[in-house]
């Protein structure tokens, strides 16, 4: 029964993310601006964790599954840019490469320098880091 | 009539042939092998690729209500990212920079079509942004779809030992890194590894739609 409150929240969230989109021209997808304001709602304590967790579980643990038909559609392009392959390779290797490894290391080193600062983390950030892992 | 019930049947018996094999062996791409065997059954079985997407959309509506959960495991590491968002923005902005840069850089050196440079623009950031954005730059918004499930493949693919290989180890930081490459397919694989990273790859992922579509504003005049 939780699960599918859970879902009933999602979705309406997902839904006032969309509406909110397009009346009011704000340039992100409904998807995302439902997230925000769910976050929102959650830190708040408007929406209580345990309506939205179970079913968040599930839809996030599946999430790759709801991909697949998008990626199957796209499929047919690759006809399209076959014609002139080598830079298309480039970029689409280089491209997220190097994204990942600036985008990485730059906060590796933010990390790394608050570290110094504040010396060892507090017990209660050990405590929830060692619940996560 | 019977042709999109068994896009669907197809579309989930290739996604839980993929997981058990990832299951087995850890090194494959769930998303990628689940694709690559959807499309391979369909086209043998049917080829008609128009009934597959009445099916398809059945399942891919839900990237939008799962994309909205993400607000969850977000929620959880609020304190975490209040306490570090310089550091997350700084990484975020030079991340977007550099895929816009290798871009342009590999179009420049290629004299590739302007066209589909900028279709490529936009390849780092979330499908919905990205068809959006590539629209407002004169690309192609399907092909800007295309290019953007294409680099959240590839990166998720090499990210683990990239990340690695380079060090760059805290949760924070592969989230954040994973993220502002590989958008919501990135987002979605690390779930099987860490909340953290999930929820940091959430931040990342938004903060690089914005981002981008404020570097891509004077393309767009």
């Amino acid at each position: 029964m939780k699960t599918i409150k859970g879902i009933i929240l999602l979705l309406a969230f997902y839904g006032i993310g969309t509406m909110a989109s397009q009346w009011l021209h704000i340039p992100l997808p409904g998807n995302l601006l439902g997230m925000l304001l769910l976050t929102l709602a959650l830190i708040t304590g408007v929406v209580k964790l345990d309506w939205v967790e179970e079913a968040s579980h599930l839809l996030i643990r599946h999430m790759m599954l709801f991909f697949v038909p998008i990626l199957v559609g796209v499929a047919s392009y690759l006809q399209t840019v076959a014609q002139n392959p080598l830079p298309l390779i480039l970029a689409m290797v280089l491209g997220p490469a190097f994204v990942m490894i600036v985008s990485g290391k730059v906060i590796q080193w933010y990390l790394d320098r608050k570290r110094e600062k504040t010396a060892a983390p507090t017990p209660a950030e050990a405590e929830r880091r060692s619940l996560d892992a | 009539m019977l042709s999109p019930l068994l896009a669907i049947i197809v579309t989930l018996a290739a996604y839980k042939m993929a997981m058990y094999a990832a299951a087995r062996f850890p090194i494959i791409q769930p998303v990628l092998v689940a694709s690559v065997c959807a499309w391979f059954i369909w086209w043998v079985i049917n080829g008609d690729w128009d009934a597959y997407r009445l099916g398809g959309d059945w399942i891919s509506f839900w990237v939008g209500p799962a994309t909205v959960a993400l607000a969850v495991p977000l929620a959880k590491q609020i304190r975490e990212f209040a306490h570090i968002w310089r550091g997350v923005l700084l990484g975020v902005g030079a991340g977007c920079a550099v895929a816009i840069l290798t871009v342009f850089g590999l179009g420049l050196l290629f004299g590739t079509d302007d066209v589909l440079t900028k279709s490529m623009l936009t390849k780092s950031v979330t499908t919905p942004i990205a068809v959006e954005l590539s629209k407002n730059i004169g690309g192609v918004p399907a092909l800007a779809a295309f290019f953007t499930a294409l680099t959240g493949i590839v990166g998720i693919a090499f990210a683990r030992p990239l990340l690695a290989l380079v060090g760059v180890k805290d949760d924070w930081a592969i989230g954040i890194a994973v993220g502002t490459s590989a958008h919501a397919i990135g987002t979605a694989s690390l779930n099987r590894v860490s909340q953290v990273q999930t929820a940091a790859s959430s931040v990342a992922m938004i903060m690089a739609g914005v981002v981008t579509a404020i570097y891509l504003i004077p393309f767009s005049l």
